[in-house]
């Protein structure tokens, strides 16, 4: 191991000393220069970004992914139809009950079984609590990756109000299992109905004027993400972007308002559109859509009828298919559900909107700055969980 | 008091270490004022003393280098940048009595070893051999180089307009006047500071959500103590000078020299802490866009005006 | 709107389509005539691709199913369009210049089913790792037993 040296109060190890080259150098000389964005990183997450850099330039991008695959669509096949809600709400973590209701509604459609409507309300009312959990967090960090910690903080602690509410309602914070093929697993107690209201409380009294004054309209926030990464309605079409990435270009789809699952036909509210296209209107979308949520839950609380909150789903469902949309926080999330007879599901394919994101980003990353990489990776708003599957 | 003694205790190195400690955690308090969160708690009475362990736990850290890592210049970088800016610390007088050395020369010596750092900060990275400390070192000498320029010809402007050197001289020919008429440089200096000392929001070179931690990387425990600290003593001196340069000092009322120094050294540094609470940060081209077209000319420009001031008025 | 379709794609490819859901529709072509069909949709306005699922029917002895989802941004409305593959010869052409957000689908595909799609630029590993290329998990035919790592021995 070579000789060690001993100086004043620690040592160290110095390898047999080897000349080093000028090949051994090799980012003198290579030109093109290229750079792991990730495993271990400090904004990448679960997955890698292979960036070829000439200079401070962007040539090309190349994503490596698969570190979180679970092959969900696989496990769900084990399970029996009730019992699958583990496996689909575990997409992505952070907003759980968006891609539960979509299963349940495929899962339904099969059965042909009608759902009370309290239940389609309290699934409003969670789907859009997971909305905003999940918001808080896309615009926490896309502040965030400019080197600011104030909003995730800000954020994190609106964010605990839900949480709470959550786990008045279900027991469990993060991964609630809470909506089933069939209606929603428990009772909306008053407790819970109380703990949504003091969120939705905090959220529009405190969290949005404090956030509004200092993060939206921020000049340098401005300088560094308007105009870059800009995708024009024509391209976003054409690059198969999906959610509010879609919406910031101008286009208004929503599968809310488009085709309304759950109580949405019978709540009023508007889909958050803009025309430019680039990060920072991705970022407003976000943040107008957060405002909308909060509306909705108001709404939907408002308006909860009295009646049961569950119906007994059968525990063979007739061979079938469907097709479901629903508009999940990071997008349109689509499940193709197939029934052959039996106890469980035959397949389920996912259809997620971060992967379509994803693989539309290398199309968008093409000549921008190294230092405009992070800022379209996290205007894209992707769950590592949902792209994985 | 005898030089060397001064050197080590008062305004010398065991001093300035409390000094240090305390900023730091001035820092975390109010960053985490602004977060709305508690910030160091536990370790001693409210926290004081979290950061005297978090340098502990770096002391005793393991002392790894790279293997491709130029082994001399890796081991030596932190010790050389951390001996050119605790000389920076000699010529501040922080009260009447408290300074080390007093030379005609202070302001030019203290601008002439700032100017020294980049190649330091760029040997840095460029000794570690990784790609991520290799692009932090071209940054470090990209954007110093651009910030130091307003930086001189704004200190200079108040050289000239006191018409002269020597640190102590100014202060005590500081007035109102002075701070009204010197007030453009004063911004334009703070500035210059946070660019070359690169504190957010122009932390470029050390982008964690772009290249990891610049020419940070890869360097950790007591060098990676000693850098981290170079960098700061770097902002503290440049922040003392602005002190002494534009807001007068240690003169005040009622109060000890040495405390009012601190008090309007506290200013600054709050200023500093909740810009970067605030502000994301910006892209290499815009700040040397900035520097160059915006912050260069405005110096030159006010120093064109001092100047001018100066022929009326003398 | 869904009508229109149905109709055109009555007289110009002879194919007979069903509703789905109230807003989808379900057309069954064959493999051949896949590409033209897809160029067709695309012209008519069915111009954002939602995935490619493909469903693996072997037990029941169907073979394999592929189902491309289409989208029109402007009325709203979808088309499925499926194709039955056989067991013996699992390749169908690419549609990925057609849409191209359709390639890591289809390279997705590919990964976890073994369907070959002809022409696609890059049928690489994607999700599984590198060691695990040719095992297609996604398959009914799939052991997880066969698979399973062993497990190390308690010391």
């Amino acid at each position: 191991m070579g000789n060690s040296i001993a100086t004043a109060g620690y040592t160290f190890v110095v390898e047999e000393s080897k000349e080093i080259s000028g090949e051994d150098l090799g980012l003198l000389q290579e030109k093109l220069l290229q750079l792991n964005w990730g495993v271990q990183h400090p904004a990448s997450g679960p997955m890698r970004l292979k960036v070829w850099v000439d200079g401070d330039e962007v040539v090309k991008v190349d994503p490596d992914i698969g570190y979180v695959l679970r092959l969900l669509e696989k496990l769900v096949e084990y399970r029996t139809w009730i019992n699958a809600i583990v496996n689909v709400e575990r997409a992505c973590f952070i907003d759980n009950f968006g891609t539960m209701t979509g299963y349940s509604i495929a899962a339904e459609k099969i059965a042909g079984v009608e759902v009370p409507k309290k239940a389609d309300y309290v699934r409003t009312i969670l789907c859009e609590g997971g909305r905003i959990v999940s918001h808080l967090i896309g615009l926490g960090s896309f502040v965030g990756v400019m080197g600011v910690h104030t909003p995730m903080q800000w954020a994190l602690i609106a964010r605990e109000k839900f949480l709470d509410a959550f786990e008045v309602y279900s027991g469990q914070r993060i991964a609630t299992a809470s909506i089933i093929p069939g209606g929603v697993r428990y009772e909306p107690t008053g407790k819970f109905i109380e703990k949504m209201i003091t969120a939705v409380d905090f959220l529009e009294k405190e969290f949005i004027p404090r956030y509004g004054e200092v993060f939206i309209d921020n000049p340098t926030l401005k300088v560094r993400s308007e105009g870059i990464g800009v995708v024009p309605k024509e391209k976003a079409v054409e690059l198969g972007l999906a959610g509010p990435a879609l919406r910031a270009s101008g286009i208004p789809s929503d599968i809310r308002k488009d085709y309304p699952y759950a109580a949405y036909g019978e709540l009023d509210f508007k889909v958050v559109t803009k025309e430019e296209g680039d990060c920072y209107a991705r970022y407003l979308v976000i943040w107008e859509e957060l405002i909308e949520s909060a509306k909705i839950i108001r709404q939907a609380i408002e308006g909860l009828p009295e009646g049961e909150w569950r119906t007994k789903f059968p525990i063979k469902v007739p061979p079938g298919e469907a097709y479901v949309n629903v508009e999940w926080a990071r997008g349109c999330f689509g499940f193709h559900l197939i029934s052959d007879g039996g106890t469980g599901p035959y397949r389920l394919k996912m259809r997620a909107p971060s992967f379509a994101n994803l693989w539309a980003m290398p199309e968008i990353m093409k000549n921008v700055k190294l230092a405009d990489v992070p800022v379209i990776f996290a205007s894209l708003y992707m769950c590592h969980g949902d792209i994985d599957r | 008091m005898e030089a060397w003694i001064k050197a080590i205790f008062f305004p010398g190195f065991v001093f300035l270490l409390v000094v240090f400690l305390m900023i730091f955690y001035l820092e975390r308090k109010i960053l985490a004022d602004v977060h709305l969160r508690t910030g160091p708690y536990y370790v001693g009475k409210w926290g004081l003393l979290q950061t005297t362990a978090d340098v502990f736990k770096l002391l005793q850290k393991e002392f790894i280098i790279q293997r491709r890592a130029n082994k001399l210049l890796f081991s030596l970088i932190p010790f050389v940048a951390f001996l050119m800016v605790a000389m920076l610390i000699a010529f501040i007088p922080f009260s009447e009595h408290s300074f080390i050395v007093s030379t005609s020369f202070d302001l030019l010596i203290v601008l002439a070893l700032v100017t020294g750092m980049p190649p330091v900060f760029f040997y840095a990275g460029w000794a570690s051999k990784s790609k991520y400390s290799f692009i932090g070192g071209l940054r470090v000498v990209n954007q110093m180089i651009s910030g130091e320029i307003p930086l001189w010809l704004s200190a200079l402007a108040a050289a000239v307009f006191y018409g002269t050197l020597n640190h102590l001289q100014i202060v005590q020919e500081s007035s109102w006047l002075g701070f009204i008429i010197l007030l453009p440089a004063f911004l334009i200096f703070v500035t210059a500071t946070l660019i070359v000392t690169d504190r957010p929001p122009f932390d470029i070179p050390e982008a964690e959500q772009e290249i990891v931690y610049g020419f940070l990387t890869e360097f950790g425990g007591f060098n990676y103590a000693i850098l981290v600290l170079s960098k700061l003593v770097e902002l503290f001196a440049l922040y003392s000078i602005a002190v002494v340069l534009f807001l007068g000092g240690f003169k005040g009322p009622v109060l000890p020299g040495i405390l009012w120094f601190f008090i309007k050294l506290a200013g600054l540094y709050l200023f500093t802490f909740v810009v970067r609470a605030s502000t994301p940060r910006i892209r290499m081209d815009q700040l040397l866009r900035f520097c160059w077209k915006v912050l260069t000319p405005l110096a030159l420009l006010n120093l064109a005006f001092i100047i001018l001031v100066k022929m009326f008025i003398s | 709107m869904l009508e229109e379709i149905r109709e055109k794609l009555k007289s110009q490819f002879g194919l007979e389509s069903e509703s789905y859901d109230t807003n989808m529709l379900l057309v069954k072509c064959d493999r051949n005539q896949l590409r033209d069909l897809m160029k067709f949709l695309k012209e008519n306005g069915f111009n954002y691709p939602h995935t490619v699922s493909v469903v693996d029917y072997t037990p029941k002895g169907e073979g394999f199913q592929a189902n491309y989802v289409l989208e029109n941004l402007n009325s709203k409305k979808f088309v499925m369009v499926r194709v039955s593959i056989p067991e013996e010869d699992l390749t169908v052409p690419t549609v990925s210049d057609i849409f191209p957000p359709l390639q890591p689908h289809e390279r997705e595909a590919w990964e976890m089913f073994g369907v070959e799609f002809i022409g696609n630029p890059r049928l690489e590993v994607m999700l599984l790792p590198d060691w695990a290329e040719g095992w297609f998990p996604l398959r009914k035919s799939y052991d997880f037993k066969k698979h399973r790592k062993p497990s190390k021995e308690k010391k």
